[in-house]
């Protein structure tokens, strides 16, 4: 366990590393980043000023070497827009966050799981009928159209929820159901099939003859064999629940890191884009770790080593 | 070919759905044909008009006008352009750099090998849409952009299809064969490993088209994608957002033809994959 967490804190930094090298030299390569700290009308001396003060005049390796190891301590340099450090703006922002995502991943596991385990076990019926066209239009309805139509209906016509912002649970219930409309289909498709497959082998064949109830076979040898690919999904899921995160917030002015960095996109306030990017890339491995975690204890075959 | 043509005709949703995506692929050559205003000139007069027929108008307006005047149905049918134009170049571009790739890191091995198979898994740890808004926050918003970087970060899945293709390939006999024989590399690559990989390429281009369209759109509501006066879907939604409750024609029907289109292609995807590859996962 702990040469997995060696492995996946390794994985955090290289993927950090990757994004940043990539955001230094995209930057660096498209222009001069000392002008988005000054007036519009700044004279040449006072742009080059602006240069040195920044460190912006030495060579390339020297700034990406220092650029690196201030990222490491959690230094992204001051927001632009705000003139505060970067990182505690950031950090503020993830709460907000992890409660969205959170709560859509509840609903794509509290929705999904059950849907797909009766659409399998009722093969062919009306209700796996259903809720195969009802997944395939929810893996295909866009996020934001789902957010702008459900903002219309419960929102403004209807007056049931409120249409924007955060605080209470009320809130929560359509950025969450806009968020988590595509992984419930996703789940639900995946468990649908995982469940047949295990139904299929022998062992439930033989603990149906051995006369157990249909739920304990359900519950008790199936789920426990399908359990690895919905585990494997939902963890996958967080990854896209974060990127989709950036549309809702931005939808529901939700106040999360999504919002954060599409405001910051705009402004071009970068060390907000870098820190954005950097809390989003932990935010998966440390998922993607979980779940690394959770397949050992599903499955004893897998070991670690 | 001809055994999946026939499979096609006995399966009428995908059938339908490719029908129906070759309807729109017409619709979007034809646009400048079809479309009954032009998609960019709008009188404010005409402005939020519902769909129907108006006396004083010279056609139908049959999906109504927008907050300027501006003909939805033409809109829709000239973003249609955009869309598909945006899905097939990234996937193209996407398909040519990660099976080139792919290729090379198979074949290679060694550092390069192990160079791109962690870049690969630095991609598939970023969230996509994350990625796209990122690298654009540096590159600027436009179309030329975006399919440069739908290209950039789609890549990934093929190259690792296409290693995974060459390494199972070299340990083959009928290519040890070949290469016994005197065959190079290119001849392999082209005689040995094309043919096998053409399969799950076809299945992952096709839910790649769906996720670059979706993925351009999402882009262009944020107003990060293509720019105005360019008709998009996208952008179409966000400017439909300040008029939605007075016209809800402005929010539907963009949203419709995204849907649509989705829908489409993800059906024709789903069949591609249990006709053609049923080794490629639900993930794929």
């Amino acid at each position: 366990m702990l040469r997995l967490l060696a492995q996946r804190i390794f994985h955090l930094v290289i993927v950090v590393l990757g994004v940043y090298t990539a955001l230094f030299l995209l930057l660096r390569l498209t222009g001069d980043p000392a002008l988005l700290y000054v007036s519009e009308d700044a004279g040449p001396a006072q742009i080059q000023r602006v240069r040195e003060q920044l460190g912006l005049a030495d060579p390339l390796p020297v700034q990406y070497v220092r650029f690196l190891g201030r990222a490491l301590v959690g230094d992204f340099g001051l927001s632009l827009r705000y003139n505060q450090p970067a990182l505690p703006l950031v950090l503020a922002a993830v709460p907000a966050t992890l409660e969205l995502t959170a709560a859509a991943l509840f609903l794509s596991a509290v929705v999904g799981i059950p849907v797909g385990i009766l659409s399998a076990t009722r093969r062919n019926s009306l209700v796996d009928r259903v809720s195969l066209v009802a997944s395939l239009i929810g893996q295909c309805v866009p996020t934001f159209w789902l957010g702008i139509i459900l903002i219309l209906f419960l929102a403004l016509d209807f007056r049931m929820l409120p249409p924007s912002g955060r605080g209470t649970l009320a809130h929560l219930v359509m950025p969450s159901l806009t968020l988590g409309a595509y992984s419930t289909a996703r789940v639900a498709r995946l468990t649908r099939s995982s469940v047949l497959e295990v139904l299929s082998q022998d062992f439930v064949r033989t603990a149906r003859a051995k006369g157990l109830a249909q739920h304990v076979v359900i519950l008790r040898h199936v789920l426990k064999n399908a359990a690895l690919p919905i585990v494997t999904i939902l963890g996958l899921s967080v990854s896209t629940l974060l990127g989709g995160a950036v549309i809702t917030e931005t939808i529901f002015d939700w106040p999360g890191v999504g919002r954060l960095m599409v405001q910051a996109v705009f402004v071009r306030d970068y060390p907000i884009v870098q820190g954005t990017a950097f809390l989003i890339a932990t935010m998966v491995t440390i998922v993607t770790f979980v779940t690394d975690a959770l397949y050992g204890w599903l499955d004893p075959r897998i070991t670690h080593a | 070919m001809r055994r999946a043509a026939r499979r096609l005709l006995r399966n009428k949703l995908a059938l339908s759905a490719v029908v129906m995506l070759l309807a729109i692929f017409a619709t979007a050559i034809g646009a400048n044909l079809i479309a009954p205003y032009d998609p960019t000139e709008g009188d404010i007069t005409d402005r939020l008009l519902p769909p129907g027929r108006h006396p004083d108008q010279p056609q139908w307006r049959l999906l109504g006008t927008d907050q300027v005047g501006r003909d939805v149905l033409s809109r829709l049918i000239h973003g249609a352009r955009v869309s598909l134009l945006v899905g097939v170049a990234g996937t193209a571009m996407s398909l040519l750099i990660g099976t080139a790739l792919g290729l090379i890191s198979g074949f290679r091995g060694g550092l390069i090998d192990r160079a791109l198979l962690r870049l690969t898994d630095i991609q598939l740890a970023f969230p996509f849409i994350a990625l796209a808004v990122t690298v654009i926050s540096v590159i600027g918003p436009g179309l030329l952009n975006v399919i440069l970087v739908l290209a950039a970060t789609g890549w990934v899945l093929y190259t690792r299809v296409v290693r995974e293709e060459v390494l199972r390939a070299r340990e083959h006999s009928y290519v040890e064969a070949a290469r016994a024989m005197g065959g190079t590399d290119v001849h392999i690559m082209l005689w040995h490993i094309l043919p096998n990989v053409i399969a799950p390429v076809i299945v992952i281009s096709s839910f790649a088209i769906a996720q670059m369209i979706i993925t351009e759109a999402s882009l262009s509501f944020l107003g990060l994608g293509i720019r105005p006066p360019t008709p998009t879907w996208g952008g179409m939604l966000s400017d439909a957002r300040n008029y939605m409750q007075v016209a809800w024609w402005l929010p539907t029907f963009p949203g419709l033809a995204l849907l649509v289109t989705l829908l489409g292609i993800n059906i024709v995807g789903d069949w591609l994959r249990d006709t053609l590859d049923p080794t490629v996962g639900e993930a794929g």
